[in-house]
C-alpha cells in the first residue's frame, strides 16, 4: 500500500494545510525577512538619506571591499571558529572514544556534562569574565598558585588572550553538544570491523583509522557544518565579554553588523555586511563538502 | 500543560509591557557618584507638583549610554524623556528626529547668557535641540612652580617637558586609551597644527594632510620619552591622580580637574596654572568642545512637563550645585571661572555629521593602532581618511 | 586505557560543573571576602545579601516572569506548528520531503543577524516594541525547521496502519492526527517542546534589541547587561548570584530531562 495514493486519494489541498500554518509563520519569520536583507544591501538606508530607501546598486559592496573593520572581523570570526570547531570536536571525540568504553554510569555523565549546553550563552560569559577577571579571578589564582605563571594575567585586556578566553568558554559549552553526537556516532559503528581489524593484527590506531572515523565522518558531518556556521555567528559571548575589544582584536562579524544596524543606524551597509557574511559562510561549507566528499571517498 | 496554565500565560504575555509611561518622565543620567542629580531630582519633584521624573542611573561609558537612548528611541522611544545629551550627540539624534525643537522655548535672557558655542553645539541646522548645562574643552595644566613661562609651542612643550621629566616625575600626561577621548586630544593637537578632520559642508576628508601625519606623529613622539607608555591605555582619571600626585610637569585634561584641585587645597592648588593647548607657529591654539546638556524625547507624552524639569535644572542656582560637588563648568557666563572663559569661548566642535559615531570610531581604530606601534602614523591616517570618505560618500 | 579513559572523563566533569559551582560558592560571599586575594574556597560567613540586592535592583521576579511566559509560549506555538508539518511531512512521498528538508535546513544555515533588522522593522511597525509577542512568534519560527525535523523524524516511526484504521472508521485526517498520532508522539513532543523552551529561554540577540524597557527584559539579558552599569568596582557577587539565579531552572530542567534531550540532539544528528 503505497503512502503516496492515500495521500493522493484525498484532495491535495488538505496536505497543503497540514503545512499552512508552518508556511506563514516561517514565511513571516525566516524568509521574509532574509528577502528584504538581501534587498536593502543593495540600497542606502541610513541617516544621511533620512532613512529612506535610496538604490545603491553595488556601492555597499564596493565600500565592503575597502573596510579594512570587516577585513578585520572576518580575520577574527574565521580564527575563532577554526580554533573553537577543531577543539570542541576533538575533545568531544576523545570523550566519546573514552565513554564508548565505559560501561555503567554512561547516563550520570551525560547528564553532567550537558549542564553547561543548557546555559544561556550570555549567561556562560558573564561567567567566564568573573573566573577571567585579572585580579580577583580564581584562574589567576590557580594558574599562580600551581605555579604555571607568576603573574595574574590580564585575560580580557590583550586581544591574544582575550581570544583564548573566548575560545575556551565557546569550547566549555559546546563540547557538552558535540559528545553526545559524537558517541552516538560511535555507537553506530559495527563491531564486526573492529574485530576484523583485531585478527590482522591491527591496534587501537589501526582500528580508528581505518574503521571508525570512516564511519563516523559522514555521521558528524552536518553537526560539524552546523557548528561551523553556529560558531560564525557567534554574538552573545563577544558581546558580553569583550564588547569586540581590546581594539577590535575580538570583533567579529556578527558584532560589527549590530554596531551598523543598532549604532551607526546605517541599515543598507549592515545589510550588506551580513549578506557577505552569509556568502562567504556558504562558500565556506560548499568547498569543505567537496572537500570532505573526496577524501572520505578516498578511504574506501 | 493544563488548559487553566496556558490560559493563564496567554492573557500575561497579551498583557504587554507593565509600566505605563504616562505618569512619570525618565531621564538618564551619568553615574551619580555625589548623589547630586538625586538630590536635584527630588527637589524638583518636590518643589513642582505634576508628574515625577524619575532619575535612572545609567553606565560611565558615554558610549553606552548613547546606545541606551538609541535603542529605545529606535523603537518608539518608551524609555527615556528627558535626554542628557553629550554635545556629539546632537546630529544623529536630529537628523534622526528624536529631538523636540527648543528654539522657541528659550528665552532671550537665557539666549544671552549661555556661550554663543553652547548654543551652537546644542543646534543642528538653524534649530536649537539641546539646552546646554555643562561645558567643556580641553587645555593644558602644568606646575607653576617648575615652569617660569608656560610654552606656547609644540617644540616649546617637548623641550620643558625632557627638561624637566624626572624617574619620578613624567613631562606630559595625555588621554590615549581608544575611545572618543583619544579623539578631542588628537584635534587639538591636528588643529594646532593647521590640520582639519572632516568639512561639515563638504563632507571632505582631510586626514590624509601633511600637517594631519605631524600631529600623530608629535603624539607617539611623546610616548616613553615625555609620556608614560602606559598612557596610551589611560583615560581622564588616570591622569588626574597621576597629576594631582605631584607626579607630573603638564596635564592635559579638562576644565573639571581645576575645580577639584582647588577643592581639596593643600599645596598643590598654588602650584596650578592653566593655560590653552599649544599650538605651532603661525598657528592657534584649539580646544574641543565639550560638555553636556538637555533635550527632550519626541516621543515625550508630556512636553511641557519635561521643559519645566529642563528649566529647573538649568537655573543658576542649580548649575551651581552640581558645579561646587562635581567640578563640572557651567555653560553660563557668569558661573565660569576666569581662567577658562576665554579658551571656552573659542572651543571648536568636533564634525556636525550625523555619522560622526563611525567616523570617530573609525578614527579611533587608526590613532590607536599608531600610537601602539601597529602601523606607521601615514599609514593610519591614509587608511582612516579612505574609510571615512567612502562612509561619507553618499 | 580503561584508566585513563576514566580520569579522562572524571577531569571533564569536573570541569564542566566546577565553574558554575564556584558562581554559587562566590554568590554567597560578602563582597568585601570576594575582592580578597587570594581566594578562598568555601564562603567564610555565608550570607543571602547578593541575592537580596538582586532582588532589590528587579523586585517581582520581573524577569523570571518575562522569560517563562515567552520561553513557555513560543515553544507551545512552535510545537503546535511543526506537528501539524511534521505529520504532513511524514506522510507525504519521499521526493517532497527530501525537498521540504532541504529547504528547511537550508533555513537553518542563516545567522540570526540576517533577520534581526526585518523583523525589527515588523515589529516596530506593529507597535510591538517591549511586548512578549515581539519574541514569542520570533522564536517559534526561529526553532521551526529543528523542531519539524526532529518530529518528522519520530512521525515517520508511527506505523500506517494506524491512520489507513482511522480512515476506514471515517475520520478525517485532522481527527486522526489529533486523536490517534498525537498521544502516540507525546515523547517527542515533549523532548522537541523542552528544547525550544531552552532556546528561546536562552536567545540573547534578538531580545537585546526588541525589548529595552527593564520591565520586558528576559533574565537572560537582564543578567548579561547587568554589569555594564556600574562605574568603579563592579560588584561580583550580584553578578555571581544573577549566574546562578538565571542558571537553576535550566539545570533543574536538564537534570529532570536529561535523556530527552540528548535523544532529541542525537536524533536530529542522525537524519
Amino acid at each position: 500500500m503505497r503512502l503516496s495514493s492515500f495521500w493522493r486519494a484525498e484532495s491535495d489541498a488538505r496536505n497543503v494545510l497540514f503545512f499552512l500554518p508552518a508556511a506563514i509563520l516561517l514565511g513571516l519569520v525566516v524568509v521574509y525577512p532574509i528577502l528584504r536583507t538581501t534587498i536593502l544591501s543593495l540600497f542606502h538606508l541610513k541617516l544621511a538619506t533620512q532613512f529612506q530607501a535610496e538604490f545603491a546598486g553595488p556601492e555597499n559592496f564596493v565600500r565592503l571591499l575597502f573596510d579594512s573593520r570587516f577585513h578585520n572581523s572576518l580575520k577574527v570570526t574565521g580564527l575563532f571558529t577554526a580554533v573553537s570547531v577543531a577543539l570542541e570536536f576533538g575533545i568531544g571525540l576523545l570523550l566519546a572514544l573514552a565513554a564508548n568504553a565505559l560501561v555503567h554510569g554512561k547516563g550520570l555523565v551525560r547528564t553532567v556534562l550537558l549542564v553547561p549546553w543548557t546555559l544561556p550563552t550570555a549567561i556562560i560569559a558573564v561567567l567566564w569574565t568573573w573566573i577571567f577577571n585579572d585580579q580577583y579571578g580564581v584562574l589567576n589564582a590557580l594558574l599562580m598558585k600551581t605555579g604555571i605563571t607568576t603573574e595574574a594575567i590580564p585575560w580580557l585586556a590583550g586581544p591574544h588572550t582575550a581570544m583564548a578566553a573566548i575560545i575556551m568558554a565557546d569550547v566549555w559549552k559546546t563540547v557538552p553538544f558535540v559528545f553526545p553526537v559524537l558517541l552516538a556516532g560511535l555507537q553506530n559503528v559495527p563491531r564486526e570491523l573492529h574485530e576484523a581489524i583485531e585478527m590482522d593484527g591491527g591496534g587501537a590506531w589501526a582500528k580508528f583509522k581505518y574503521v571508525t572515523w570512516p564511519h563516523l565522518l559522514p555521521f558528524v558531518f552536518i553537526s560539524i557544518i552546523f557548528r561551523i556556521i553556529q560558531a560564525f555567528a557567534i554574538f552573545d559571548l563577544v558581546y558580553v565579554m569583550t564588547g569586540g575589544g581590546p581594539g577590535g582584536g575580538t570583533e567579529t562579524v556578527s558584532l560589527y553588523s549590530y554596531q551598523t544596524y543598532m549604532r551607526y543606524l546605517d541599515f543598507g551597509y549592515g545589510s550588506t555586511l551580513v549578506v557577505a557574511t552569509v556568502l562567504i559562510l556558504a562558500l565556506t561549507a560548499f568547498v569543505l563538502h567537496t572537500f570532505l566528499h573526496r577524501r572520505y571517498e578516498r578511504q574506501f | 500543560m493544563s488548559a487553566t496554565a496556558f490560559l493563564a500565560l496567554l492573557l500575561i504575555s497579551l498583557a504587554g509591557p507593565s509600566s505605563v509611561q504616562d505618569e512619570f518622565l525618565t531621564v538618564l543620567m551619568e553615574p551619580d557618584g555625589t548623589g547630586v542629580w538625586r538630590d536635584l531630582v527630588f527637589r524638583f519633584n518636590r518643589e513642582h507638583p505634576g508628574p515625577a521624573v524619575h532619575l535612572i542611573e545609567g553606565p560611565p561609558a558615554t558610549n553606552t549610554r548613547e546606545d541606551m537612548y538609541t535603542t529605545s528611541f529606535l523603537s518608539g522611544g518608551a524609555s527615556y524623556d528627558i535626554v542628557y545629551c553629550d554635545v556629539i550627540w546632537i546630529p544623529k539624534f536630529v537628523a534622526a528626529g528624536w529631538l523636540l525643537d527648543l528654539s522657541d522655548l528659550i528665552s532671550e535672557q537665557d539666549r544671552a547668557d549661555y556661550l554663543p558655542v553652547e548654543l551652537r553645539a546644542g543646534s543642528y541646522q538653524g534649530r536649537l535641540y539641546r539646552m546646554p548645562a555643562f561645558t567643556d574643552a580641553g587645555v593644558l595644566y602644568y606646575r607653576k612652580d617648575l615652569v617660569a613661562h608656560p610654552p606656547e609651542t609644540f617644540d616649546e612643550l617637548m623641550q620643558i617637558a625632557l627638561r624637566l621629566k624626572t624617574n619620578d616625575r613624567w613631562g606630559l600626561l595625555w588621554q590615549g586609551k581608544q575611545y572618543e577621548g583619544l579623539i578631542t586630544v588628537y584635534l587639538e593637537v591636528l588643529w594646532g597644527h593647521g590640520g582639519e578632520w572632516i568639512d561639515d559642508e563638504s563632507r571632505k576628508v582631510l586626514l590624509g594632510s601633511p600637517e594631519a601625519i605631524r600631529a600623530l606623529e608629535f603624539l607617539k613622539a611623546t610616548i616613553g620619552t615625555v609620556s608614560p607608555p602606559a598612557v596610551t591605555t589611560y583615560i581622564e582619571e588616570d591622569t588626574r591622580s597621576i597629576f594631582q600626585n605631584g607626579r607630573a610637569v603638564f596635564l592635559r585634561n579638562w576644565p573639571y580637574v581645576w575645580t577639584l584641585i582647588q577643592r581639596r587645597g593643600g599645596p598643590m592648588k598654588d602650584q596650578i596654572s592653566v593655560v590653552p593647548m599649544v599650538h605651532a607657529p603661525r598657528h592657534s591654539s584649539a580646544a574641543t568642545l565639550g560638555g553636556w546638556g538637555f533635550a527632550i524625547s519626541k516621543f515625550c507624552p508630556n512636553p511641557q512637563r519635561a521643559w519645566q524639569f529642563v528649566q529647573f535644572l538649568t537655573r543658576p542656582e542649580q548649575l551651581r550645585a552640581v558645579q561646587q560637588r562635581q567640578g563640572r563648568i557651567p555653560s553660563r557666563r557668569n558661573l565660569i571661572p576666569a581662567e577658562f572663559l576665554s579658551i571656552l569661548d573659542s572651543a571648536r566642535m568636533r564634525p556636525r555629521i550625523p555619522e560622526y559615531a563611525q567616523a570617530s570610531d573609525i578614527l579611533q581604530r587608526w590613532l590607536s593602532a599608531a600610537l601602539t606601534g601597529q602601523v606607521t602614523p601615514e599609514e593610519a591616517l591614509r587608511e582612516a581618511a579612505r574609510e571615512t570618505q567612502l562612509l561619507l560618500a553618499s | 586505557m580503561n584508566v585513563s579513559s576514566r580520569t579522562l572523563i572524571f577531569l571533564l566533569c569536573v570541569i564542566a560543573v566546577a565553574p558554575i559551582a564556584w558562581h554559587g560558592i562566590s554568590s554567597l560571599k560578602t563582597p568585601a571576602e570576594l575582592t580578597r586575594l587570594p581566594p578562598s574556597l568555601l564562603p567564610e560567613s555565608p550570607t543571602l545579601e547578593n541575592y537580596q540586592e538582586l532582588v532589590r535592583r528587579r523586585p517581582r521576579g520581573t524577569y523570571y516572569r518575562n522569560s517563562f511566559v515567552i520561553s513557555s509560549l513560543s515553544s507551545l506555538l512552535c510545537v503546535a506548528v511543526g506537528s501539524l508539518a511534521a505529520y504532513a511531512l511524514a506522510r507525504i512521498s519521499s521526493r517532497i520531503r527530501t525537498l521540504v528538508t532541504s529547504s528547511l535546513l537550508a533555513a537553518a544555515f542563516f545567522p540570526p543577524i540576517v533577520l534581526l533588522f526585518p523583523l525589527y522593522e515588523l515589529i516596530r511597525t506593529a507597535g510591538l516594541t517591549n511586548h512578549p509577542w515581539a519574541l514569542i512568534v520570533p522564536y517559534a519560527g526561529l526553532n521551526l525547521p529543528f523542531a519539524i525535523w526532529l518530529l518528522t523524524g519520530y512521525f515517520r516511526q508511527i506505523p500506517y496502519e494506524l491512520d489507513e484504521a482511522a480512515a476506514i472508521d471515517g475520520l478525517t485526517r485532522f481527527q486522526t492526527f489529533t486523536t490517534i498520532i498525537l498521544p502516540l508522539a507525546g515523547p517527542a513532543l515533549v523532548t522537541t517542546g523542552i528544547l525550544v523552551f531552552i532556546f528561546s529561554w536562552n536567545e540573547f540577540m534578538f531580545a537585546l534589541t526588541f525589548m529595552n524597557l527593564e520591565s520586558a527584559k528576559t533574565i537572560t539579558v537582564g543578567i548579561a547587561t547587568l554589569s555594564g552599569a556600574f562605574t568603579y568596582e563592579i560588584p561580583w557577587g550580584l553578578l555571581a548570584a544573577g549566574v546562578v539565579a538565571s542558571s537553576i531552572p535550566l539545570i533543574v530542567l536538564a537534570v529532570i530531562f536529561q535523556r530527552k534531550i540528548v535523544a532529541g540532539l542525537t536524533a536530529g544528528a542522525m537524519q
